[in-house]
C-alpha cells in the first residue's frame, strides 16, 4: 500500500539531483577551469631553494689569493607561511634585539606575504647550528647556505670594496637580481660584479606543512646548479698592499703604486683604512654605521677621491713644456735669491745655489726658477695673447691625465682641477688676467687639484719617458665577455722623450743629493720629486712621487701624507720603502721603517713637530 | 500489526545494491584515509597508531555490528525504540559530566583507546523514537499535541548535543523536517525552511542588480507559465528587457537625473514602482493572478534589500568580515579561512585525471586540517581528480536514491520513517560536508558518513543502515 505523500519522494531526487549539480559544477570549475588553486598548491608544497654561488676568488700578482670565501647562511622568512611564535628566543638565538626582530618581521609582511624575505642575513655556522635544531618550532623560516667574503690579509678595503644586499632602489633598475641577492658597492667588487656574481641555482625541494622538507621536487629534474663567480686576476701585490696600509696607519692620504710598463696598479692605499671583513657577515650592518659615523672619514676612498695641489711635484710639467715649446733649454737659468719677486708678487724658497740650471733647479726644487719659467711659457711670443698661450699648456696638462677622469677600473675616481681659460674669465673678467695673476701654477699651487691616482699615473709618465697606459687593477678574468684592450692603448704626452731624459736624471739627483735623500736606496736607482702641498686648512700635505729603478722602471709611486709637511718628511721615505719592498722584497732600513710604522699624526701631533724640528 | 502465517516466507534476501554501495563507500573511504596517513612506514596491523589501521579495525567491528543487526529480529527496534531512545538519551547527557573534552567539545567517552561519540547514535535513536511516534495508529501529524511531541523529541537531543557544543551534529538534526515533510508535513514549511536560507545567503553573495533581475525573471517566468497566451508573452518580454536595461544602466541615469541616492535603492524604489504599476494595470484588466505575484515580488525584493542594507549600513566591519568570511566572499587565508582555502587547493590541484592514489602532496603533507575527518574529501578531489570525484559523488547519491526507493517500498510506517530518517541526515551530511568541503558552504564540522575517519559516525551510521535493510527484509512481516 502506499502512503498518501509518496509523490513528495520527488523533491528529495530534486534536491540531491540539484546539489548534485552545483557541487560538480563547482568542482569542474576549481579543478578544470581555474588556475588559481594548482598555482597555490605549487607554492604550498614546493620550496624553491636558491643554491647561491660562490663568488669569484680574487688574486693578486704573484697568484696569492686575496679575497676567497666562507660559508654562511641567511635565515630566511616566508609571512604566510608563518604562525605564532617565539620572538624572544629566536632573538637571543641570533643575537638581536627583540625589538629589532620585529621591526624585521614587520618589514618582512610588508613587503611581500609569499616571497622569502631574509630576517638575518650571513649569520655564522654556530648561530646557524644552534637555530637549525630549533627551526621546527619557526614555521616559514628556513636557512639558506650563502658565502661571505673572506680576506687572507686584513687589507684592501678601498681597493676590493665590500658587497651588500641589493636595496629596492637598486632592484627597481636591475630586475635580475632578487631580494636578498648581494652585490658589489664599491671598488672591485662593484666594477666586476658582473664576473664575481657567478650565477644563482635553484633546487625545488618538497615541504610538509611543519615546514620540513620532505624531498626533492621530481627527483632533482628541475634543479639547477649554481655557477661559482670568475675568479678576478689583478696586479696587486697583496703584501705590499698590506705592507702600504701598515705604513699609512694613523695618518691620513694615500698611497698608489703602479707598473708604468703595464699600468697595473700594484697597490692602492687610502688612509685611515679599515679591515674589509668588518663588512662581512652578521654585524656588517653594526660595523658599517659605525664606519661611517667615523670622523676620520675611513670609507672616504683618498686615494681616487682626495684632490691636492701638486706642489713641487708638478714642477717637471712646466719643465717639459718649457723644453718642448722651446721656452727652456737644459742650460737656461735663472736666479734666486731665498725667492724672487715677480711684479707684486714674492715667491719664497730654499737656501740654495745660484743661479740653478734645469737639472739643479729640479733637484734643489728652487720656486723662482719655475716661476719665471712659466711666466715665459704663457708670455710666450708664438702666441697672439696670454688666453691662447695658457690654452697650450693647458692641453700639455691634460695630456698626462690631469683634470680629466682616467678611467681606471675603480668606481667614483674624481678628475682633480686644472683651470680654463673660462674659469678664469669667469673669475677675474675676461682679458683681466695675466700670466703673473696664475703665477703659483708654475709651482703647482694655486687652482691645481689632483688626486693620488693621477699624480701616481704622472710618475709612470715620467718612468716611461713620456706615455702611459690608463691604470687599472685587474689583469685577466677567463670570460669571454671580458675585455681590456682599454688598458692596452699606450697614451703618449706630445713631448719629445728626450726631454723625459734630463728630467729623469733631475729626479735622480733629487734622491741622490737634492730634497729627497731620505728616499735613497742602496743599489736601486730611486727617480723621485718631493712636494708640499699648500693647505689653508692647516698642516702642509707631504707629497712625493717618485719611480725605479732609473732604467726599466718597475714601480711608479705617488705618496700623500696630510699635514705630515714636507714631502721629504713622510711621504719620500714611505714610498722608498714601498719601492725597496717591492723591489727586493726585504726592507733593510729597518730604523726608518718602525719609524714609519710608529709615526702617529693623527692622534699625537707632537710627533709631527718633533719630525719637522729634526728636518 | 504482526502477521503470523506458517506457509509464506516472510523474508526476502537483503538488499545487494545498497550492501555493495555501501560496501564500496566504506573501502573507497578507507583507501583514502590510507592514502593521506600512510608514509613509507613498514605496514603491521598491529600498530594502533597509524589512523588507517584504527579505521581498518573499526571497519571490521561495524561489519560484526551489521551481521549481529540482520540476525535479529526488526520486531525488537520497534519494541525497544523508546526504550534506546532513552538510554541513549541518558548516555548523551552523562558525556556532559563524565566526557571527556577534545577540540573544545565535550561529546566524547573514552574507554582505553576507544573514543565513543554518543551523540552519532543519538540520529539512531531519535530516528527510532520518532518512527514509533508516527506509526503510532491514528497518528495525525498536523494535530498540534502531536507537533509538539514531534518537537521534544527532537528538541531535546539538539539541546543535548548544544551543550556538548557540538553545532554541527545539532544543526545536522534540522534534517527531520525533511522526514516529517514525506510524513506530510505543510509543504511551506518545507519550502520556508529552504528559502529562507537561501535567500539569506543569496542576498549576501550575489550583486543585489544581478539578483534582482534574476528573481524578476523567475516571477516573470512563473506567471507566463500559469497564463501563457501570446500577448501576455510579448508584454512580459518588454517588461523583462525594461528591467534589465534599467537596472544595468541604473548608474548613469542616477548622474543623469543627479539624484542622491544609492544604486541599489534607486533599483529598489524603481521596481517597486514598476510592480504598483502593473498591480495597478492589473485591476483595471481584472487579471487576477498579476496583482498576487506582484505583491509576492515585492516582498522578496523587500527582503533581499533589507539584508542588503542591514548588512552594507547597520553592521560594524568585523560583523561584516565574519559574514564574509564565512560566505566565502572574503579569504582570510591564515585564520578562519585557512581550512577551507587548503581545501579548496587540494581539490583544485587535482585536475581532470587526479594525482594518482598515494600521490597526494596537499593532504599528504597535512595542509588540509582534519583531512582524514570532516575534510576527506580533499583526498577524493586531489588524487582522483574530477573524474574521480564525479564517479563517488554519482554513486553516493545513487546510495541515496537506493535508500529512498527502498524507504517507498515499506508497507510500514515505522520502518519508512526510519529509513526517510536515515536519508535525510545521509543527505543533510552530504550537503553539508561536501558544500564545505568545496566551499559552497559555511565551515560546519560534521564528518561525511561511511567515509571520513572516525569510528562513532561508521559504526552509527552502518548500525543505522542494516537496521533499516532489515526492516526491509522483514517488509512482510508488516502490514501497514
Amino acid at each position: 500500500m502506499t502512503s498518501p505523500y509518496s509523490s513528495r519522494k520527488y523533491t528529495f531526487i530534486m534536491l540531491l539531483i540539484i546539489t548534485l549539480i552545483i557541487f560538480l559544477g563547482k568542482i569542474f570549475y576549481i579543478q578544470i577551469i581555474d588556475d588559481y588553486y594548482k598555482i597555490w598548491a605549487i607554492s604550498n608544497t614546493q620550496r624553491k631553494l636558491t643554491i647561491y654561488p660562490p663568488r669569484g676568488l680574487i688574486i693578486d700578482r704573484h697568484g696569492k689569493i686575496m679575497v676567497s670565501n666562507v660559508p654562511a647562511y641567511d635565515l630566511m622568512f616566508i609571512p604566510y607561511q608563518s604562525s605564532e611564535f617565539d620572538t624572544v628566543e629566536l632573538s637571543k638565538i641570533l643575537e638581536i634585539d627583540v625589538t629589532n626582530l620585529k621591526k624585521i618581521i614587520e618589514k618582512a609582511k610588508k613587503n611581500s606575504r609569499y616571497q622569502p624575505y631574509p630576517v638575518a642575513s650571513q649569520i655564522s655556522i654556530n648561530i646557524a647550528a644552534a637555530l637549525k635544531e630549533k627551526l621546527y618550532k619557526y614555521k616559514g623560516f628556513y636557512l639558506q647556505g650563502r658565502t661571505i667574503r673572506h680576506y687572507t690579509l686584513p687589507a684592501g678595503g678601498h681597493l676590493l670594496g665590500y658587497i651588500s644586499e641589493v636595496d629596492k632602489k637598486f632592484l627597481k633598475n636591475n630586475p635580475s637580481y632578487k631580494m636578498g641577492d648581494l652585490v658589489g658597492i664599491t671598488g672591485l667588487e662593484k666594477t666586476y660584479e658582473q664576473y664575481l656574481k657567478g650565477q644563482k641555482g635553484a633546487s625545488i625541494v618538497l615541504v610538509d606543512v611543519h615546514n620540513r622538507i620532505v624531498g626533492k621536487f621530481a627527483d632533482g629534474k628541475y634543479d639547477t646548479i649554481a655557477i661559482p663567480g670568475k675568479n678576478i686576476i689583478t696586479g696587486i701585490d697583496w703584501e705590499l698592499q698590506y705592507y702600504g696600509e701598515q705604513l699609512m696607519k694613523n695618518k691620513r692620504g694615500s698611497i698608489v703604486a703602479i707598473e708604468p710598463s703595464t699600468g697595473e696598479i700594484l697597490i692602492l692605499v687610502s688612509s685611515p683604512s679599515y679591515d674589509p671583513s668588518l663588512l662581512t657577515g652578521f654585524s656588517k650592518n653594526k660595523n658599517f654605521k659605525k664606519l661611517v659615523n667615523d670622523p676620520q672619514k675611513p670609507l672616504f676612498n683618498r686615494a681616487l677621491m682626495a684632490q691636492y695641489p701638486p706642489g713641487s711635484t708638478f714642477k717637471m710639467v712646466n719643465a717639459l713644456i718649457g723644453l718642448n715649446e722651446n721656452i727652456l733649454k737644459p742650460g737656461t737659468s735663472y736666479g734666486c735669491s731665498k725667492g724672487v719677486t715677480v711684479g707684486p708678487i714674492h715667491v719664497g724658497c730654499h737656501p740654495h745655489p745660484s743661479p740653478l740650471q734645469m737639472e739643479e733647479a729640479i733637484q734643489y726644487s728652487c720656486n723662482s726658477y719655475f716661476t719665471q719659467a712659466f711666466l715665459h711659457i704663457l708670455g710666450n711670443k708664438k702666441y697672439k695673447n696670454t688666453e691662447e698661450a695658457f690654452k697650450v699648456w693647458r692641453n700639455y696638462v691634460t695630456a698626462f691625465g690631469f683634470g680629466t677622469i682616467l678611467g681606471s677600473d675603480l668606481a667614483y675616481e674624481l678628475k682633480g682641477i686644472v683651470p680654463t681659460v673660462q674659469y678664469y674669465d669667469k673669475y677675474f673678467g675676461k682679458h683681466r688676467w695675466k700670466p703673473l695673476t696664475i703665477v703659483s701654477l708654475g709651482i703647482g699651487q694655486g687652482e691645481l687639484s689632483l688626486t693620488p691616482l693621477q699624480l701616481a699615473n704622472y710618475a709612470c709618465i715620467l718612468a716611461n719617458r713620456g706615455f702611459y697606459y690608463t691604470p687599472h687593477v685587474v689583469r685577466e678574468i677567463n670570460d669571454k665577455n671580458f675585455n681590456n684592450s682599454k688598458y692596452k692603448i699606450k697614451h703618449v704626452v706630445p713631448i719629445n722623450k728626450s726631454y723625459f731624459e734630463i728630467i729623469c736624471n733631475a729626479m735622480q739627483k733629487v734622491v741622490e743629493s737634492g730634497t729627497a735623500r731620505i728616499a735613497k736606496i742602496d743599489s736601486i736607482v730611486v727617480c723621485g720629486k718631493t712636494g708640499t702641498a699648500q693647505n689653508p686648512h692647516g698642516k702642509d700635505h707631504s707629497l712625493f712621487i717618485a719611480f725605479a729603478p732609473k732604467d726599466n722602471p718597475k714601480i711608479a709611486i705617488c705618496v700623500v701624507v696630510e699635514n705630515a709637511g714636507f714631502g721629504a718628511t713622510y711621504a719620500a721615505p714611505i714610498a722608498s720603502l714601498i719601492i725597496e719592498k717591492y723591489l727586493k722584497r726585504k726592507v733593510k732600513r729597518k730604523e726608518l721603517e718602525k719609524r714609519m710604522l710608529e709615526a702617529d699624526l693623527i692622534n699625537n701631533n707632537d710627533t709631527l713637530n718633533n719630525d719637522k724640528e729634526h728636518q | 500489526m504482526i502477521r503470523n502465517t506458517n506457509n509464506i516466507k516472510l523474508t526476502k534476501k537483503i538488499d545487494y545494491l545498497s550492501l555493495s554501495m555501501f560496501l564500496f563507500l566504506v573501502l573507497f573511504g578507507w583507501l583514502n584515509i590510507f592514502s593521506c596517513t600512510h608514509f613509507d612506514e613498514e605496514l603491521n596491523i598491529f600498530k594502533f597508531s597509524h589512523a588507517y589501521i584504527k579505521q581498518l579495525y573499526w571497519i571490521l567491528l561495524a561489519l560484526v555490528l551489521s551481521f549481529l543487526i540482520l540476525n535479529t529480529d526488526s520486531k525488537y527496534f520497534v519494541i525497544t525504540a523508546y526504550l534506546i531512545y532513552f538510554l541513549i538519551l541518558s548516555l548523551n547527557i552523562a558525556t556532559l559530566i563524565i566526557g571527556k573534552e577534545i577540540n573544545n567539545q565535550k561529546a566524547w567517552i573514552i574507554i582505553g583507546e576507544l573514543r565513543i561519540q554518543p551523540s552519532e547514535f543519538l540520529k539512531i535513536a531519535t530516528s527510532l523514537a520518532l518512527a514509533k511516534l508516527l506509526s503510532q495508529h491514528n497518528f495525525k501529524l498536523r494535530k498540534f499535541k502531536n507537533l509538539i511531541f514531534i518537537s521534544l523529541i527532537i528538541g531535546i537531543p539538539v539541546i543535548v548535543i548544544l551543550f556538548q557544543k557540538d553545532t554541527g551534529t545539532a544543526l545536522i538534526f534540522s534534517s527531520f523536517i525533511f522526514v516529517l515533510y514525506r510524513e506530510g508535513l505543510n509543504k511551506y514549511v518545507l519550502y520556508l525552511f529552504i528559502s529562507a536560507i537561501f535567500l539569506f545567503l543569496i542576498s549576501l553573495l550575489v550583486e543585489f542588480i544581478i539578483i534582482n533581475i534574476f528573481v524578476f525573471l523567475i516571477f516573470a517566468l512563473i506567471y507566463i507559465y500559469f497564463n501563457f497566451n501570446l500577448k501576455h508573452l510579448y508584454f512580459i518580454l518588454l517588461l523583462v528587457l525594461v528591467v534589465i536595461f534599467v537596472n544595468i544602466y541604473s548608474s548613469n541615469i542616477i548622474n543623469f537625473f543627479d539624484i542622491k541616492i544609492s544604486r541599489n535603492t534607486f533599483i529598489f524604489f524603481w521596481n517597486i514602482t514598476l510592480s504598483l504599476i502593473l498591480i495597478f494595470i492589473a485591476l483595471q484588466k481584472k487579471i487576477k493572478s498579476l496583482p498576487i505575484l506582484c505583491i509576492y515580488y515585492i516582498l522578496t525584493i523587500s527582503i533581499i534589500f533589507s539584508v542588503n542594507f542591514v548588512y552594507n549600513k547597520v553592521l560594524l566591519p568585523h560583523q561584516k568580515d565574519r559574514i564574509d568570511i564565512l560566505l566565502g566572499k572574503k579569504f582570510d587565508i591564515k585564520g578562519s579561512g585557512y581550512n577551507i582555502h587548503q581545501s579548496l587547493i587540494a581539490i583544485g590541484s587535482g585536475g581532470f585525471f587526479g594525482k594518482g592514489f598515494m600521490k597526494g602532496t596537499q593532504t599528504k603533507f597535512n595542509f588540509v586540517p582534519e583531512q582524514t575527518t570532516d575534510f576527506i574529501f580533499c583526498t577524493i578531489g586531489e588524487e582522483w581528480g574530477f573524474i574521480g570525484s564525479f564517479i563517488f559523488l554519482i554513486i553516493y547519491v545513487g546510495f541515496i536514491f537506493r535508500l529512498i526507493y527502498i524507504a517507498e517500498q515499506q508497507r510500514g510506517t515505522f520502518s519508512r520513517v526510519f529509513g526517510y530518517s536515515l536519508v535525510s541526515l545521509l543527505m543533510m551530511h552530504f550537503i553539508i560536508n561536501i558544500g564545505m568541503t568545496i566551499g559552497l558552504v559555511p565551515v560546519i564540522g560534521i564528518p561525511l558518513p561511511f567515509i571520513s575517519y572516525g569510528g562513532s559516525s561508521l559504526w552509527a551510521f552502518s548500525i543505522f543502515l542494516f537496521m533499516f535493510l532489515k526492516f526491509d527484509m522483514d517488509k512482510y512481516k508488516y502490514l501497514t
